[in-house]
């Protein structure tokens, strides 16, 4: 992992690494951090922009992990296994801007009806509905 | 002048009776309808259901309380479960993640059932009427019998809103009509 970025309080991981990277950071004592503040997304466009904030009990530092992917195919694996404040936050992540965390154990609607909306609200592509008479983009 | 005694009696009977007093034997009858006096015992003790979703659901409270008082007119039986209760008074903003629950918790209600769309949000979806969680207006999910605007109603709206579901009650079956 990159001192410097960390040096910032910001880290850039890969699809593919970032949950080697979430573990190390939570299990190297040298990081220490093993608190997971919160997990979000931003809507980049053509990409999506999955953020972690972590924070070390120990040091009372903070680490903000960012991972980019693909919006055409917007998947990411689940790290609710590292830890289980990730259950609420991955499935909020999910109504909202219809990111996949695979292999989430319970990957039902948090925020969203059972159903679910069929759009995301946080998507830059939703637009709201206004007063036009569309009852919620439904 | 003397007071014979034939006339003592006729002094002591009853007043000249009805036909009908006559055959039930006391004057304070009323003839009615089933229907009527049904109608009347609905229009006058409504069992709401204790379902408040948002800020409406505290003046809904207060109107319950002390101050307000709704026991005067018979409405204050605030009940707990669907199965007592005959008024629906969706009391506050109703998301589409809320508004599943709700529909189950009016279909739990036993016939007769009115439903009172109490506030803005209620009735068409209030300040977040732009939002993509909030149901604009809870008549698209359910038949609503009385509006009342406010955000929130004050709990006078709130009694009149219900005196008005009292008058449509028993209008309704004065007019030999369903709700």
């Amino acid at each position: 992992m990159n001192e410097e970025m960390m040096a910032n309080g910001e880290l850039i991981s890969t699809p593919a690494t970032i949950k080697q990277d979430l573990r190390e950071l939570r299990d190297n004592p040298d990081y220490g951090f093993d608190r997971l503040l919160d997990v979000t997304a931003v809507d980049r466009g053509e990409i999506f922009e999955i953020v972690y904030r972590l924070n070390s009990l120990k040091t009372g530092r903070d680490l903000v992990v960012k991972v980019n992917i693909s919006a055409a195919s917007p998947k990411l694996p689940s790290m609710a296994d590292l830890w289980e404040a990730m259950l609420f936050g991955e499935r909020e992540v999910q109504d909202m801007f219809g990111i996949v965390f695979e292999g989430h154990p319970d990957p039902r609607p948090l925020l969203a009806p059972e159903e679910g909306f069929g759009f995301f609200p946080l998507r830059k592509s939703y637009v709201l509905p206004g007063r036009s008479g569309q009852p919620n983009g439904r | 002048m003397e007071v014979t005694t034939a006339e003592k009696q006729l002094l002591a009977a009853p007043e000249p009776q009805s036909r009908l007093s006559e055959l039930l034997g006391q004057d304070n009858v009323i003839v009615t309808s089933v229907e009527q006096v049904l109608a009347w015992a609905q229009g006058h003790s409504f069992w709401p259901l204790t379902s408040g979703l948002a800020c409406c659901a505290l003046e809904m409270m207060a109107c319950g309380a002390g101050r307000y008082d709704l026991a005067r007119f018979g409405y204050e039986v605030f009940r707990p479960s669907p199965r007592h209760a005959d008024l629906l008074i969706v009391a506050g903003t109703l998301t589409w993640k809320m508004a599943p629950p709700l529909v189950r918790l009016y279909e739990q209600m036993p016939e007769s059932k009115w439903v009172i769309a109490m506030g803005s949000c209620a009735i068409g979806g209030g300040p977040f009427v732009d939002s993509y969680s909030v149901v604009q207006g809870v008549d698209k999910l359910l038949p609503v019998d009385v509006y009342i605007p406010g955000c929130p109603p004050r709990p006078e709206a709130l009694m009149h809103g219900m005196l008005t579901l009292k008058e449509k009650v028993m209008a309704a079956k004065r007019r030999g009509g369903k709700k």
